[in-house]
């Protein structure tokens, strides 16, 4: 318990590293010619919304953001924000340009995300810093027809070699027919299939564990609707040849989501993949929700992933993950967080059992910023050595 | 009708051969068994809400009672339609100008709801139907019945006269009762016997208390509720995506008042208390659409023969539903709407709908999102008494 109180000075270390200047020089030299998503999720369930699309072209949540989406991240997420500011370019091409573009149903998306890393024990302490993510994303909306395309870089940090070839995480067509009583749509395309809690945040352990991060996404087709009250996704991947072996999986995967009261929400998925010399199968139930009328409107997303399945020729293995975020807003657009995660990457072996309780705070300064600061201490209950330890990481997003 | 009949038939049996003395002892007897059976014949009229559905046995009619016969025979689309398909039915099922046509049902017209009448009833019977909203209760779920049973005509084949609305003038009342109780001509007397099925109906439809029943609700007490700890919620739906926009305001103030055969009251609501938890949709609800500089208040009326309705507000501790016609007066309009009312845990909740259109307000539209022209309106409450005086 000592050992868990006890904050080392380099914690705080990490402020000054994102303060760095190179971070900062680098965001702004980019940022407006890229863009993204404010990462909203799950905090803005209080003001009632059922499906992503109010915000979002892509009816899984994140990306580009229609017109009310990007209104309601001045008028509701930012603490400060000037009319316009939350246009493109921060409204410097003109209310009456802006207008015309979107009223063609042009959409303008894309981020740049820059991550400093903290991860120290008693035999090791390391920081990294780098650019995660930097795309734009290009989009269409009509009535019927929905298209979104991303083109930018995204870096794997602990891939040998940083990927720095220009691709597409995503790009996709949909087909949507909007009713009184119910909105579905057909999509196609290179997008990640709609799973669990949607929590866009690949940080998380519930995300690591499918693999569900940025850059996850496949030659999928996917059928999603939505009504007052629920939201629904099937869809199917295919693997590329392109991808590592390991990584080509030929997936189905189901999403249900109903909402209560308009404030709260729970759901189930179900995924089935084949995998190159195997196959695996997952189950999630999420459940997320918030209270408007108590002070600093809280709000709750608890997420358990369990019963991955890995199977192989030579192996079955079993694994589990579960979340729960808490959060609640200081004041508009500062948000604090008390996470904690659990997972186990196999239930038959204790060791591999982690457990992360977390500070953070979110912070939306602006319309197209976001700071984002998670503290986790670490637990190993079955770890010979270091059975406590710290892992930090802050980002600094910008989205166009 | 019947039994009046047969109680003066044994009245003048009995005084044939009597002294007056005699006779007046009958006389008084007669008369508290008239009044006595009167009292039964309510509580039979008030059985006769199941007895006009399939398979029920009902009362055997009695002499002089063949106008008197179950409400099947003379229900016709008009009555459906204004007690049925106006207040429940139409604000999602219409093809007019401005309505909706939800599940691409319409039955706004006879021609339209005429070919489904079997399917309307079996939903409304199996609480399907309305969507969002409580049942509705046994009478009009007998009403509608009748009507499919009866053929689901258009227009009653001996009907001369159409039915009051369940709302209108005291006066209006009062002079209908005369002309039945009181037939001074052969012509009155057939009018009555023609009216007669009507008023069953009408009786059955006004939850369950008829104005007969009314009558013999002993109220001589006027007294007057109001209302605390209230609050006011509506809820707009954004389309395309289904955007759920909830709006709160300050309590209404309200008086209700109940006089001897009826429950009266109006709510009055400040509308620039209403707020949806976003600045910016407040600014424009208040100044570009409901604008509440120019039309600050909205006021919902309601009255209603029916003063049990407020002794179960204020003295019962039971859960109850019920539904009366209320009219929501604002900016410069009127419509009347059927408001459902219940006592849940303790507390009343009042839930009506209306529609945008019919007060003159374009349907708000922000950046791709459309308000539904449907807005519905919730308010809990408690109701207590104010005052009561002889």
């Amino acid at each position: 318990m000592r050992e868990f109180l006890r904050f080392r000075s380099a914690d705080f270390r990490i402020v000054r590293m994102i303060s760095r200047p190179i971070l900062l020089g680098l965001v702004l030299a980019i940022g407006p010619f890229v863009n993204g998503t404010a990462e909203a999720y799950p905090e803005l369930t209080r003001h009632g919304y059922v499906s992503c699309t109010a915000c979002h072209l892509s009816p899984a949540g994140g990306g580009a953001l229609t017109p009310y989406g990007r209104s309601m991240s001045r008028e509701i997420l930012s603490r400060w924000g000037m009319p316009q500011e939350e246009n493109v370019l921060h409204g410097l091409l003109g209310e009456k340009t802006h207008q015309q573009l979107e009223e063609r149903g042009l959409r303008f998306g894309g981020s740049v995300r820059g991550v400093q890393t903290h991860r120290e024990n008693s035999r090791v302490r390391q920081g990294q810093f780098f650019l995660m993510q930097a795309d734009v994303e290009l989009g269409f909306e009509s009535e019927h027809w929905v298209a979104l395309m991303s083109a930018g870089e995204i870096e794997n940090p602990r891939a040998d070699s940083p990927r720095r070839t220009l691709n597409s995480t995503e790009h996709w067509l949909m087909w949507r027919q909007p009713g009184e009583t119910l909105q579905w749509g057909v999509r196609g395309g290179r997008f990640p299939l709609a799973f669990g809690g949607l929590q866009v945040d690949h940080t998380l352990s519930v995300r690591k564990l499918l693999a569900l991060g940025f850059s996850s996404g496949r030659s999928s087709l996917e059928v999603s609707g939505a009504d007052e009250n629920q939201m629904w996704h099937v869809g199917v991947t295919a693997p590329a040849d392109a991808m590592p072996t390991d990584e080509r999986e030929r997936a189905f995967a189901l999403r249900f989501e109903r909402v209560w009261t308009s404030n709260w929400r729970a759901g189930a998925s179900a995924w089935y993949g084949r995998l190159e010399n195997g196959s695996r199968s997952a189950l999630s139930f999420h459940a997320l929700g918030s209270w408007k009328d108590l002070p600093f409107k809280p709000y709750t997303h608890f997420e358990t992933l369990h019963l991955q399945r890995l199977r192989d020729q030579s192996s079955d293995v079993i694994s589990h993950a579960a979340l729960m975020r808490n959060g609640f807003e200081l004041t508009r657009g500062l948000f604090g967080i008390v996470q904690l995660q659990h997972e186990r990457g196999d239930v038959q072996l204790h060791s591999s059992e982690v457990n992360r309780y977390a500070l953070g705070l979110q912070v939306f300064p602006r319309p197209h910023f976001e700071l984002y600061a998670l503290w986790n201490k670490v637990h190993r209950p079955f770890a010979t050595v270091d059975t406590w330890s710290d892992e930090a990481l802050a980002v600094l997003h910008y989205y166009l | 009708m019947s039994r009046t009949l047969f109680v003066i038939q044994i009245f003048q049996t009995l005084t044939a051969r009597r002294r007056p003395l005699a006779r007046l002892q009958i006389t008084v007897l007669a008369i508290l068994v008239m009044a006595s059976t009167a009292c039964q014949y309510n509580d039979l009229k008030s059985g006769a809400q199941s007895a006009s559905r399939p398979g029920s046995s009902g009362t055997a009619p009695g002499p002089g009672s063949v106008g008197a016969s179950p409400a099947p025979a003379v229900v016709d689309y008009q009555l459906v339609r204004e007690q049925i398909l106006v207040p429940h039915c139409l604000r999602c099922h219409s093809n007019e100008a401005g309505g909706v046509q939800r599940g691409g049902v319409a039955l706004n017209t006879f021609a339209l709801a005429q070919p489904i009448a079997a399917s309307i009833a079996e939903q409304i019977e199996t609480d399907q139907m309305p969507l969002r909203a409580p049942p509705l209760t046994g009478e009009l779920k007998a009403l509608i019945r009748a009507w499919v049973d009866g053929g689901a005509v258009e227009v009653a084949p001996a009907s001369g006269v159409r039915p009051r609305p369940m709302l209108q003038p005291e006066s209006e009342l009062e002079r209908e009762f005369e002309v039945e109780t009181e037939p001074s001509t052969e012509a009155a007397a057939v009018n009555a016997a023609n009216r007669r099925p009507r008023r069953q109906i009408l009786e059955i439809l006004s939850t369950g208390v008829g104005r007969a029943e009314a009558k013999s609700v002993v109220a001589p007490i006027e007294r007057k509720l109001g209302l605390e700890d209230s609050k006011l919620e509506f809820l707009a739906i954004g389309r395309p995506s289904f955007l759920k926009i909830r709006g709160e305001g300050a309590k209404p103030e309200a008086e209700i008042t109940i006089l001897k055969e009826m429950i009266q009251g109006s709510a009055r609501v400040d509308l620039r208390s209403l707020k949806t938890g976003i600045e910016l949709r407040d600014q424009h609800m208040h100044e570009r659409y409901a604008q509440t500089d120019k039309y600050p208040t909205a006021e919902l009326s309601f009255k209603l023969n029916d003063a049990q309705l407020g002794e179960r507000m204020t003295n019962s501790k039971d859960d109850f539903e019920s539904s009366v016609t209320g009219r929501l007066s604002w900016r410069e309009r009127e419509r009347d709407l059927p408001i459902q009312l219940r006592r849940r845990n303790g507390k009343m909740e009042a839930e009506f709908s209306f529609l945008l259109s019919d007060y003159g307000i374009d349907i708000p539209q922000y950046a791709g999102i459309k308000v539904a022209n449907e807005i519905q309106v919730k308010v809990s409450t408690q109701v207590r008494e104010l005052e009561a005086k002889k």
